[in-house]
């Protein structure tokens, strides 16, 4: 399987140009598609013949049916099809995408209009449900085009992978569930999406089933199937609370007295967190990463992490949000999410400023950004009926991030597959030999890092916005807050200098001085994507009026407040002043830390989260099992002694297997031996009651 | 009443516990075998003997019915007639156990139970 | 008309057991008890339609009145169970066609089929009767034939596991007409309908003969269905048994006798004097150490049916911590529960037989890769494996949500937690087999669909099948549940 080796000809029947093709009519529709989206009245009877149409379409179930068919059955097709070439087989999982960026972009008028639900009552035992509200079809949009974009990318970097059947399989499994999840109408529903997506996801982090792969790919199961377990219990409460997990009107849970609406959300909060790399349950995300394939990395980090968002989102909205009056203990509940938030930015930009392996800091980096996230939903909260400008600005990031970082990615892909090397300390220089590459990192970066012009820029603003909102509008207390940001973003910007300065600047590494540009396809999404950064960062109110707004003026908020709140000028003097403020502070951050050779600083053994989490219950597990075999019989002495030394050494599963190995040796074969002494036990023991009865009586 | 005249008119029913008790006995401590079968043989027969006193009246007559008495003088027959079929149902357990016990010492030699235990454990062959 | 139907069922069963001896060859019990089995099926869809309809039907065998007589009853419950275990027994015998001749000589393959048609025979008449000491009749019939097919297959393990299994049973028997004669000494009768009448008013008078024949009746029940600390025998039967009769084992016989003590409770006790003697309490607890203690034992099991029998001792926690709602909502939780697990039981058992049949191997190790050896039978074990777990889509998931619910409903919320330990319990002993079985290397490892007879291969996938209608469309035999629940709560 070395295609990759020789270069490809360019020509009618090659990939890139095809690919061309391909991307050529999608951009186009797209670029169509956002005009009719921004003025529908100057498209005359062509919008409405469109919008006709997308009535039509969008009054029965089947077209949301088949938007989420048709991954599973393009992966299908390529399997079937196992014995043409590569790029025709790829080129139907393109073409299938594309087709479903038609599909939903035809529905975009209806929607407008207002939100499509379909429910039915078979189904589970309580019925299914999908819906597809603003909210969730601007995540719809993003999944379809990101996933387009990772598509294009995954022909090249795939051909020196095996299973490949595996892999688009289980990637387009993935996608089903992934757009389920967003087109829930239910709790139930969207339960069912989320496990699909856990298991099916397994297989891509599992992709390389080496050690590595496959210990990271069993953490990760394991943390979703908790996770999963906890929003189970969450949905049985709501159920037994309300009768329902309907997402057609909200309930209002705190209504409810007592603890059980708080502990609902605490359910929800480490079900949902566990997707979205929410700090404490981060801990799958740095692992899972670099050991999945690259475009696999690249939607986890770009899509599928906003699933856990998007599910807490929902359940706050359905939940948690006022029947008529806003709550004053949403202001707790807001709180808890801000701090999260704030402790998953902080954890995220140090892990990631001292990283060596690139794809563990753009992991580590996602973990950030996701902080962002929760700031911004935070901040929603505790700001009430204000709280629009919050809600736009965390809708804002989740669109950018999904784009610049599985662009980010795909760069760490490519760099990874032309050297071979994930220690980014092992490689330099590399600007001169790949200059596209060099140049779309430096894109991706500036506008993860906040420069402006690009598209992080703009989402980062108007958190901040929403920041200068609490602080006006609930207490001055929430300066800190808005310190820790502009830190944080500080340090965001340091570790992207960082990562550029390694990979692509700094001291070349005589290794790779023959480095060559072979293929091309890969750089055209790329490109596009690259394209797309800087359009978002020019015409920053484009995305608010067209997408974000109506979400937020569709949900309980102070309308005009909202209105006004989003409606600034993002080039305004103030803003790029605070900007330039932060860039400064990353240069000397980073330039400080690297004078003080602290950029590879490695944190003690015992500072690692599972270690803290897990320690009580491996030192109860080393204290049972010291308990159960005292007498060492069981366990021979150098197992023993094993056993004696550090906990931290031996993981919790260690212990749960040989916990209940001792367990068995020891008392398996003593409770099969005494079947009949337990039953006289347990019929003695009846009488025995009988007796103490008859005395009492 | 005092505890004697409790206890002589229970006597069926207590004796009918107490050898229960011995046949619970011999099951749990005995590992060979053909006592544990025995033990379970006594077991029943303390069951049945229960059963059958049930339907013991003090003054009974044998339900042999001639004309001249009137139904309450009899002894119960049902629990009798009961304990037929259970005799049978003992009898093929029984049948069963001893023929299993026969072909567990051609297999493995020796009716002791814990031997037994130990020998199968160290060969540890499944197939 | 009808009401001549369910002796039709069983005597036909009856004589197709009475057949065995004609035959040394295998062909004519198999397509006697195949034929047999489909007419049972048949009959039960008709039974049940229409005492769904119409209303039970009491039969009096041999006419004789109530107090004297052998009655039996037909109404929603049994009905409803009688065909589960024709349907499953289809299935599974579907299934032996294509396992025994591999697993057994062919003589014993006809006095096989044999003992399972008494096998059937004992729990048509187990679910049926309204007697008492008939029904100790029929669980000796049971417990007999239960162990035969288990010492049918010629080893050595075989004999001592099913020696003990049939010491055990012998013990739980017995314990349990000794209960039957402490209610028979205060009550007079033992019709299970005029025994609830009178312990109404006899259980003022004479309280600790009521508490100590429900504490014999109980242990003794508890022993045969294998509720932890009595379950001994269970992991030596199945590990030794061969497949379809593991999977007939773990799948029916113990819910039956679980079954039993359903009757038991609700047609002769009565909820009232349990609750007065604490029996959910104590239901409870034993349910929760099952739960746990089970999938603890599971964990480290080395063999994987013995792995599966553990995980069966603690499916029984959840079904007897269903049952100690003691109430009609508890009841339909337990029945939908019977249902789903004997199917992804069964599956899983019948999956280790085409496993074994097919590697000759059984230690968890080797099944390393067996996903691309054998990829629809993995298949099949890792959408049980899922079941078993609770993932949504399939019919554990309905049934552990519907268990959780029943218990919140009534205000025990420690409940769903331990449900929810003990399904991470679960996840930890399954996933690993299903990790290991497929991704793992396979280097030169053609893949190909496996050479498993095809009998296994549509039995199997009408259990998975199974396993999937009843998690999506629970609504399908939700009606049917509802109503012998009903039957069997609404009584007292």
């Amino acid at each position: 399987m070395n295609h990759w080796m020789k270069a490809e000809k360019l020509g009618w029947k090659s990939f890139t140009v095809q690919s061309m093709i391909i991307m050529g009519f999608t951009v186009f529709g797209l670029s169509i598609f956002f005009a009719y989206v921004a003025s529908p009245a100057s498209f005359g009877t062509f919008g409405e013949r469109f919008a006709d149409l997308s009535y039509r379409a969008a009054s029965t179930p089947a077209v949301l049916l088949i938007i989420l068919g048709m991954p599973l059955l393009s992966a299908l097709l390529r399997i079937g099809l196992n014995q043409r070439s590569l790029t025709l087989k790829d080129e139907i999982l393109l073409v299938a995408d594309v087709a479903m960026i038609v599909l939903v972009m035809l529905l975009y008028p209806a929607v407008a209009q207002g939100p499509l639900r379909f429910v039915s009552d078979q189904g589970f035992g309580v019925g299914v449900s999908v819906q597809l509200n603003m909210l969730a079809y601007m995540f719809v949009l993003l999944s379809v085009v990101v996933w387009f974009f990772v598509m294009m990318f995954a022909h090249e970097y795939m051909k020196k992978e095996d299973h490949n059947r595996r892999f688009f399989l289980f990637l387009s499994l993935s996608y089903t569930a992934t757009l389920g999840i967003f087109i829930a109408g239910d709790l139930l529903t969207l339960f069912f999406a989320y496990e699909m997506l856990t298991i099916m996801t397994y297989l891509l982090v599992a992709h390389h089933q080496s050690k590595d792969s496959i210990e990271a790919a069993n953490e990760y199961l394991f943390m979703g199937i908790l996770g999963g377990f906890s929003i189970f219990v969450a949905m049985v409460l709501i159920y037994t609370e309300t009768g329902s997990f309907m997402f057609d009107q909200s309930y209002q849970l705190l209504a409810i007295p007592g603890a059980t609406p708080y502990l609902i959300l605490g359910l929800l909060i480490i079900g949902f967190g566990v997707k979205a790399g929410m700090f404490p349950l981060h801990v799958w995300l740095p692992k899972a990463h670099p050991v999945a394939p690259s475009p696999a990395s690249s939607l986890l980090s770009g899509i599928m992490i906003k699933v856990g968002v998007f599910g807490l989102l929902q359940s706050l909205i359905y939940f948690y949000f006022p029947v008529e009056v806003w709550s004053d203990s949403t202001g707790v509940l807001g709180q808890v999410l801000l701090w999260i938030g704030l402790v998953t930015m902080a954890l995220g930009v140090v892990f990631a400023i001292v990283q060596s392996d690139i794809k563990k800091l753009l992991a580590y980096s996602s973990v950030s950004q996701i902080g962002y996230i929760f700031l911004g939903l935070g901040l929603m909260m505790i700001l009430q009926d204000k709280g629009g400008v919050a809600l736009s600005g965390a809708l804002y990031h989740m669109v950018n991030h999904a784009l610049f970082k599985s662009l980010l990615f795909m760069v760490a892909g490519l760099i990874i597959l032309r050297t071979h090397e994930r220690n980014m300390y092992k490689l330099g220089g590399l600007a001169r030999h790949l200059p596209i590459t060099a140049a779309i990192s430096l894109i991706a970066s500036l506008a993860i890092a906040g420069m402006p012009l690009f598209n992080g820029f703009v989402s980062k603003t108007v958190l901040h916005h929403a920041i200068t909102e609490s602080i006006t509008y609930k207490s001055n207390l929430y300066m800190v807050v808005d310190w820790l940001f502009i830190a944080i973003s500080a340090g965001t910007v340091a570790y992207f200098i960082k990562f550029n300065y390694f990979i692509f600047f700094g001291p070349e590494n005589a290794m790779y001085k023959d480095l060559q540009v072979k293929r091309r396809s890969v750089y055209l999404p790329m490109i596009v994507m690259a394209l797309g950064l800087l359009m978002i960062g020019l015409f920053p109110n484009f995305l608010v009026e067209t997408f974000i707004q109506p979400v937020a003026l569709g949900l309980p908020f102070d309308a005009s407040f909202t209105v006004a709140g989003l409606d600034f000028n993002y080039f305004a003097g103030k803003e790029l002043l605070l900007t330039l403020g932060i860039w400064a502070g990353g240069f000397a951050i980073f330039f400080g830390l690297k004078a003080k050779q602290l950029l590879t600083y490695s944190f003690p053994d015992w500072l690692h989260l599972e270690f803290l989490l897990l320690y009580p219950i491996s030192a109860l597990m080393h204290g049972l099992l010291l308990l159960i075999d005292s007498d060492h019989e069981t366990m021979d002495k150098a197992t023993y002694q094993t056993y004696r030394m550090s906990n931290y050494k031996l993981t919790f599963k260690d212990h749960l297997v040989a916990f209940s190995d001792i367990l068995n040796q020891k008392y398996e074969g003593l409770i099969i031996k005494s079947d009949a002494f337990i039953y006289t036990l347990f019929l003695t023991a009846v009488v025995i009651v009988m007796g103490v009865l008859s005395f009492i009586l | 009443m005092s505890i004697l005249d409790i206890f002589v008119a229970n006597i069926h029913f207590i004796g009918a516990m107490i050898i229960f008790v011995i046949g619970l006995y011999m099951v749990i401590a005995h590992p060979n075998l053909f006592k544990r079968i025995i033990g379970i043989n006594v077991m029943s027969s303390a069951v049945f003997y229960f059963f059958v006193a049930i339907g013991a009246i003090a003054d009974g007559r044998v339900p042999i019915v001639d004309g001249t008495l009137t139904p309450a003088d009899y002894i119960n027959p049902v629990p009798s007639a009961l304990i037929l079929t259970g005799i049978v149902i003992s009898v093929s357990f029984t049948v069963y156990a001893l023929s299993l016990a026969i072909k567990i010492h051609q297999s493995y030699g020796t009716l002791d139970q814990e031997k037994i235990v130990e020998m199968s454990t160290r060969d540890d062959s499944y197939d | 008309m009808i009401s001549w139907l369910p002796i039709v069922q069983m005597m036909l069963i009856l004589t197709i057991a009475l057949m065995s001896p004609l035959s040394k060859k295998a062909r004519l019990m198999t397509h006697l008890l195949a034929y047999g089995l489909i007419a049972n099926t048949i009959i039960g869809v008709v039974l049940l339609t229409h005492v769904h309809a119409v209303g039970p039907i009491v039969l009096s065998l041999g006419g004789h009145a109530s107090f004297l007589g052998i009655e039996f009853i037909i109404d929603s419950f049994s009905a409803l169970f009688t065909l589960f275990v024709s349907g499953i027994g289809l299935l599974i015998h579907m299934y032996s066609l294509g396992y025994l001749p591999h697993a057994l000589k062919e003589s014993q393959i006809a006095s096989y089929y044999g003992l399972l048609a008494l096998l059937y025979f004992a729990v048509f008449g187990l679910l049926y009767t309204n007697d008492l000491f008939n029904t100790y009749v029929f669980i000796e019939i049971l417990s007999i034939t239960t162990c035969a097919i288990i010492s049918i297959a010629r080893k050595k393990r075989n004999y001592m596991a099913a020696f003990r299994y049939l010491m055990l049973n012998e013990l739980g028997s017995l314990s349990f007409l000794m209960g039957v004669a402490l209610l028979y000494m205060i009550t007079g009768s033992l019709n299970m309908t005029m025994i609830m009448n009178q312990l109404s008013t006899q259980f003022a008078a004479y309280p600790i003969n009521v508490t100590l024949a429900l504490g014999f009746i109980g242990v003794g029940l508890a022993m045969k269905s294998a509720i932890f600390p009595f379950h001994e025998w269970l992991p030596d039967a199945h590990s030794s048994a061969p497949a379809p009769s593991s999977a007939l084992l773990s799948g029916v016989v113990v819910k039956l006798y679980l079954l039993v003590i359903v009757k038991i409770l609700f047609r002769v006790f009565g909820t009232g004097i349990a609750e007065t003697l604490n029996a959910p309490l104590v239901m409870m607890i034993f349910a929760v150490v099952a739960m746990v203690f089970g999938s603890l034992f599971a964990l480290g099991q080395k063999d994987i049916k013995r792995m599966l029998a553990y995980s069966t001792v603690s499916q029984v926690g959840y079904i007897l911590l269903a049952l100690s709602l003691l109430s009609t909502a508890g009841l339909e939780v337990m029945f939908f529960y019977i249902f789903s697990h004997a199917l992804i039981k069964g599956t899983l058992f019948l999956v280790t037989g085409a496993t074994i049949s097919h590697q000759k191997k059984r230690s968890l190790e080797s099944y390393k890769g067996l996903g691309y050896l054998m990829p629809l039978s993995m298949t099949a074990f890792a959408l049980a494996g899922f079941g078993m777990v609770g993932i949504p889509g399939t019919s554990g998931f309905v049934a552990k949500f519907q268990i959780a619910t029943a218990f919140l409903d009534v205000d025990q919320a420690l409940f769903v937690w331990v449900l929810i330990v003990s399904s991470i319990l679960n996840a930890l002993y399954y996933f690993p087999i299903i990790i290991n079985g497929f991704v793992t290397d396979n280097e030169g490892i053609d893949v190909h669909l496996e050479k498993v007879p095809w009998p296994m291969l549509v039995t199997l996938s009408v259990f998975v099948l199974g396993i999937f209608l009843l998690g999506v469309m629970p609504g399908v035999i939700m009606p049917y549940i509802q109503a012998a629940a009903e039957v069997m709560g609404g009584v007292s």
